[in-house]
């Protein structure tokens, strides 16, 4: 396999984008990964667009070739959906990596996109909900919330994980969003109004979840040798995994490990020859505040059962040992389902070019992690600035 | 598969002995369709649990309600709805049992 960079990237604000159409957003970001790349958008040979539920949401399927026609690609162009719930974007991004470090293409684009805002929150939360076995545990009637509801429950027995640390995920997070132009959140929020705010899935409440949100993203890859043509600032793709988790909550081993994560982290940390102590700025999956602290235990960054008091101790901050969700993550910037892994992948782009709002200094290597579903399965790419 | 007794049975390999709820198709270790049912005695204790309050449609007319993984006494957990009780504390470890099961297979389980 070749080495492979990100010249190009492009995204609309994650919010509620009221009046413009999943295709709108989905075009506009691959436009704008297209021309931040100044390359043609005849050169792009190979499309990947990640989304969870369009068909549910806006009742719009067969959504590559249509972006694709909107944006103008070649029609030899050949254009694949991917869907992972949460993690299709990641999915995606990752597709279009392997297609050009294999040598299949020169240039490729991933996006991700979706359209969630022109629904009710009940409609929202079923289309979610669509993602859990309906065989079996979507029919009791457990949501996403509830899940990590139930994970918050037992890592606060396990491990004396406390309500308070994570209210301090969501405050941090809705801090660093404050600067971010793509943050559907830009007010700072006190740990008394996250305590505060109305319960959702007990432990959870409001300000322990991300908000449904309208967005897309996009990236534009090409071999790590010719990037230089087209970009000061090439950022490297020196690790990527893609892997399988549970399907249903009560097959999981542990229910405050997301194997799928431990999984992909392995993966890429051994493919980049780096440890989790080597990564600067990080962009993880806070779905719920308590996906992070999981993630930031499930990634390397802290023992299992110290994300909390990491939290706590300001280690997740900006200025921290592991900056993590800079950009304001899922919690403040927004969750536009099918288009976050790619989201995520910006802004580490943005870091490590210098150029991110809420800048980490110096960084030089980032970690996108992007989880879908109830840990069915996550991405971990690994980016470096050379 | 007969969902609509009103017993807790478990899958069990015919040819390697493992053992899962259902619905399973085929079995995940050593590939065998051969899996036959078990009576589950329905006694286990909460793993963890939740009260939903912002529910899917098809369930807003039902929160706030609770949801568990209940660990069973032989080993398997399963995800089910515990029967709504205001005299007893939900709490991780308490003991609960089978309390019945709806025709789509939902299982419903009592604090003991």
């Amino acid at each position: 396999m070749r080495s492979v960079s990100i010249i190009g990237i492009g995204s609309t604000p994650f919010s509620i984008l009221e009046g413009k159409s999943l295709k709108e957003i989905a075009t506009m970001a691959c436009v704008e990964a297209i021309n931040d790349a100044r390359i043609a958008k005849e050169d792009i040979q190979t499309f990947y667009l990640g989304n969870y539920c369009s068909g549910i949401l806006v009742g719009q399927e067969t959504i590559a070739p249509l972006v694709a026609n909107s944006v103008g690609l070649r029609k030899e162009t050949p254009c694949t959906k991917v869907e992972g719930a949460c993690c299709s974007a990641g999915i995606a991004f990752r597709q279009a990596f392997l297609m050009v470090a294999a040598g299949v293409c020169e240039f490729a684009l991933a996006a991700g996109v979706e359209k969630m805002t022109s629904v009710s929150t009940a409609k929202a939360t079923e289309g979610l909900a669509s993602a859990m076995d309906q065989e079996y545990e979507a029919r009791t009637g457990f949501t996403f919330p509830g899940f990590f509801a139930m994970v918050a429950r037992r890592h606060m027995y396990e491990f004396g994980t406390t309500i308070e640390q994570l209210g301090m995920v969501s405050v941090k997070n809705h801090n660093n969003g404050v600067v971010n132009p793509r943050a559907r959140f830009r007010n700072k929020v006190t740990l008394d109004e996250v305590m505060n705010s109305r319960l959702i899935a007990d432990p959870l409440k409001l300000y322990d979840c991300c908000p449904i949100s309208d967005g897309a993203a996009a990236a534009v890859l090409c071999p790590t040798e010719i990037a230089r043509q087209f970009t000061d600032k090439p950022i490297e793709i020196v690790g990527s995994a893609h892997t399988l988790g549970y399907a249903t909550m009560y097959e999981m081993d542990s229910v405050t490990t997301i194997l799928p994560t431990v999984l992909a982290a392995k993966q890429a940390y051994e493919m980049a020859g780096l440890k989790p102590g080597d990564i600067d700025v990080a962009e993880l999956h806070d779905c719920f505040t308590m996906a992070e602290i999981v993630d930031s235990e499930d990634l390397g960054f802290f023992e299992k059962g110290r994300g909390g008091p990491a939290v706590e101790e300001g280690l997740t901050r900006v200025g921290g040992r592991i900056a993590s969700n800079p950009g304001g993550g899922l919690l403040s910037k927004g969750h536009p389902v099918g288009a976050t892994g790619i989201g995520q992948v910006y802004e580490i782009v943005k870091q490590l070019r210098g150029e991110h709002e809420n800048e980490v200094r110096g960084a030089e290597i980032g970690l996108a992690h992007n989880l879908g579903a109830t840990g069915q399965v996550a991405t971990v790419h690994i980016l470096r600035r050379r | 598969m007969d969902r609509m007794v009103d017993t807790l049975f478990g899958l069990r390999c015919q040819n390697c002995g493992e053992v899962f709820m259902p619905p399973k198709y085929v079995c995940t270790k050593c590939s065998s369709a051969n899996l036959e049912r078990f009576d589950l005695s329905g006694e286990g204790e909460i793993h963890t649990f939740t009260t939903i309050r912002v529910a899917p449609v098809e369930f807003e007319g039902q929160v706030p309600y609770d949801i568990a993984v209940v660990k069973l006494k032989e080993g398997p957990r399963i995800t089910a709805r515990l029967m709504a009780e205001e005299s007893r504390k939900v709490e991780i470890g308490a003991p609960v049992s089978f309390a019945k099961k709806e025709e789509n297979g939902v299982c419903w389980f009592k604090l003991a």
